[in-house]
């Protein structure tokens, strides 16, 4: 398949079964995975890029009959470029999943346009469109999920863990069982970033990869696999995330309040030294202010994201939970990013919503 | 003392007051989430005033609560926070005289914007643990020489966080040496502080309040009723407020980009009023003199101008890290490097030194407007 300036012909892709044969023509041709984010929506991805024109991007969408199509450019001058700017170039689809408001965009092409092109495309839209994070515990979850549907042995082909906080670790694994290396991540406080797995099927080996923030390579073997199986899966897992996430912004006027939690084992945070690593944490969110109210011998920190305005208070007051409080703004995608990277950057723990709690009496006094 | 000696004072004094500040809002946001838990539910008309307005005259001084509960018609408890008491005894009788002006019928918010004076209330003089011990002998040798007297029982209690390490908390504890105690009597049974403080009729307990139990009181409160730290509100107003002046186009500027980028947007003092009592702080709590303060303290930060008696002009961005005259020297908050303490830098180095004629082009880096990181070479484990 030629790569030009102008969308493909995609006319007689009427039905899912020959825009996937199509797909896997082009993996096969580009000798390229599909490269692929699946984000969360507000409206159709259509309706906002063409509702927010970005410096540096040109874009064009089109719907077809079971997926849209578009072509991405984005141009970068620079000095450094020779030329005087580098352009990064190429066709993406979007497909929509059962899950309301749930999208996969993805591409079939190399990484550099995939990169820096269509994710820093996403990302930098407004936060009406957001991806979302899948810690350790996702990325296990689904990836059992996907080991139940399928026959034959899943093997990790290559992994990347990495460590909380700033010693950053990386380990590879080939060919293990994928449970032996989420156990290794486990038990070495480790979280696994990325992960690439073959399973031996029927004909063609399936490969495919999936990452921490939702991205997703489909390699080679069967299109159905990938697009109805591992797809599907991975956006009900998001699904459930943004759920968690959406419309905990205070309301003006009012002193309610929707907290999230993070919560640990009990005894995993001591000390006053892990107050200083989670401010840490919160200080490496890129485009964000922090401000530190208290941190000694609890933490309490404001976290303002210039992205789109969300705030919030974080609060780090015992051993085995961080709250989180939504300010009057706080979108999806801030509350996802701001979540991840406490547990990239400080400890891996379970996002849930805080319950309230009702407290008795007794509850408040103890012996002098 | 050298100019740098000069600049690590200010900071350190800034800082104390900032810190001080928090610690009031912690004491003033645990008491309003436990009797708000424990006794909104027991009294129709129960009331935590966090913003007392009504303040009293006494001997030429005027003295206004930290914060009061109304429980009905017949008890009310009065709090006065204190860091320490004066050292001086004069100092120390003057101001237990002022605070027995509080017996002199004060009156309680009940339920929005109506007051009444409870038929019975306590004072409770709430002190740091680390001043409490000689405060309660020194108030208890004024008392019982009766150089000053209540009518109403003065309360004497200690505030203190207890660091376990693990799972800090405050703690509240009645200073015994004065015997007096709640006369809390119309409270249920069950829920009387007094028998809980008491020696006789309890354990002499105290009541504590983990962080986790108070932390959304202390998020929508925000402030409270003690002498402001003008930093303090200045790093809420940044982190809370000032995003929402910018209209939906300044909005999306810093989308993506370089949010360093200085978007200037004016307001004046009486608009932030009716905003922050309004939307973000609600309960008309906030005093125009509050916010009028912090606006002069972000002028001395030069991160805003003030345009006219009434209006300042904000120059809003991600305030980065960048000193100049006192860049290598360590202050004490300069291993968090956070919004507060650029604020505080910044406005110091302008006090102790005025000349800033030179720092203008180091301080403004609003061309700086894209980012390029996503173009340099992968992160680990990219592959």
């Amino acid at each position: 398949m030629e790569r030009t300036g102008t969308l493909y012909d995609f006319a007689e892709h009427e039905t899912e079964t020959s825009f996937r044969a199509y797909i896997e023509e082009l993996i096969e041709d580009r000798e390229e995975p599909v490269r692929a984010l699946t984000v969360i929506s507000e409206r159709t991805p259509k309706e906002i890029f063409d509702e927010y024109p970005l410096e540096e991007y040109s874009v064009s969408v089109e719907d077809q009959e079971v997926f849209t199509s578009g072509r991405l450019i984005r141009e970068i001058e620079g000095e450094s470029y020779e030329g005087g700017s580098r352009q990064f170039k190429d066709n993406f689809f979007i497909v929509s999943h059962s899950e309301e408001k749930l999208y996969t965009i993805f591409t079939v092409s190399d990484k550099d346009f995939f990169d820096k092109a269509l994710t820093r495309y996403i990302e930098t839209l407004p936060s009406e469109i957001t991806g979302s994070f899948l810690s350790s515990e996702d990325l296990r979850r689904l990836i059992q999920n996907f080991d139940n549907r399928v026959n034959g042995n899943l093997v990790v082909k290559k992994a990347v863990l990495k460590s909380t906080g700033e010693d950053t670790q990386i380990e590879y694994h080939e060919d293990k069982p994928y449970y032996e290396v989420f156990n290794e991540a486990s038990t070495n406080d480790l979280y696994v970033d990325k992960i690439e797995l073959t399973v031996h099927n029927t004909g063609t080996a399936f490969q495919f990869f999936v990452s921490r923030n939702g991205a997703t390579r489909y390699i080679r073997g069967s299109s159905d696999l990938y697009f109805n199986v591992l797809l599907n899966s991975l956006a009900s897992f998001i699904s459930d995330k943004g759920e968690l996430f959406q419309d905990r912004d205070r309301e003006y006027g009012s002193r309610d309040t929707d907290p999230i939690k993070i919560q640990y084992e009990e005894g995993s945070i001591t000390g006053v030294e892990e107050n200083k690593r989670l401010i840490k944490a919160l200080k490496g969110i890129k485009r964000t202010s922090v401000t530190v109210y208290h941190d000694n011998p609890y933490m309490h920190a404001s976290v303002l994201d210039f992205d789109d305005g969300t705030s919030v208070d974080v609060y780090l007051t015992s051993d085995s939970d961080i709250s989180i409080i939504p300010g009057f703004n706080a979108s999806k995608k801030s509350l996802s990013r701001i979540c991840d990277q406490i547990n990239k950057g400080f400890l891996e723990g379970e996002v849930k919503a805080e319950e309230e709690q009702e407290r008795d009496f007794d509850d408040y006094f103890s012996a002098a | 003392m050298t100019e740098s000696d000069s600049f690590v004072q200010c900071v350190d004094q800034t800082f104390d007051r900032f810190e001080r500040y928090d610690r009031y809002v912690d004491v003033v946001s645990a008491w309003e989430e436990f009797l708000d838990d424990q006794y909104s539910s027991e009294f129709r008309d129960f009331t935590f005033d966090r913003f007392p307005e009504e303040s009293i005259q006494y001997n030429g001084s005027e003295l206004t609560p930290t914060f009061t509960a109304y429980f009905d018609e017949d008890y009310g408890i009065l709090f006065d926070v204190q860091h320490n008491l004066p050292r001086d005894e004069e100092d120390l009788k003057k101001f237990l005289e002022e605070i027995s002006g509080y017996d002199q019928g004060y009156p309680f918010r009940v339920n929005g914007s109506d007051t009444e004076i409870p038929e019975k209330y306590d004072i409770a003089l709430l002190i740091s643990n680390q001043n409490a011990q000689t405060a309660e002998h020194r108030v208890q040798n004024f008392l019982s020489k009766g150089e000053v007297q209540f009518d109403s029982n003065l309360v004497l209690l200690s505030y203190d966080y207890v660091d376990q390490n693990t799972n800090p908390k405050y703690e509240f504890g009645r200073l015994s040496k004065v015997d007096q105690n709640f006369r809390d009597n119309v409270l249920p049974e069950r829920k009387q502080i007094s028998t809980r403080l008491s020696i006789e009729d309890g354990g002499f307990e105290t009541i504590d309040s983990p962080p986790g139990f108070f932390d959304d009181k202390k998020s929508t409160g925000v402030l409270c009723n003690k002498e402001l730290s003008e930093l303090y509100f200045a790093c809420y107003l940044w982190h809370n407020v000032f995003f929402n002046c910018l209209d939906d186009t300044e909005q999306v500027i810093w989308q993506g980009k370089n949010p360093r980028r200085i978007i200037e947007f004016k307001i004046t003092v009486d608009e932030l009023y009716a905003m922050l009592n309004r939307k973000y702080i609600p309960g008309n709590g906030v005093r125009e003199e509050w916010i009028r303060s912090t606006l002069e303290y972000l002028v001395g930060v030069e991160a805003a101008e003030q345009v006219s008696d009434d209006e300042y002009r904000v120059k809003f961005r991600n305030l980065q890290d960048k000193r100049r005259d006192h860049k290598d020297v360590v202050t004490r908050r300069s291993d968090l490097a956070d919004l507060a303490h650029i604020f505080a830098e910044w406005y110091c180095e302008n006090a102790v030194d005025t000349d800033t004629s030179v720092r203008s082009d180091i301080r403004d880096d609003s061309t700086q407007t894209t980012i390029t990181s996503d173009l340099t070479e992968p992160e680990k484990g990219e592959y």
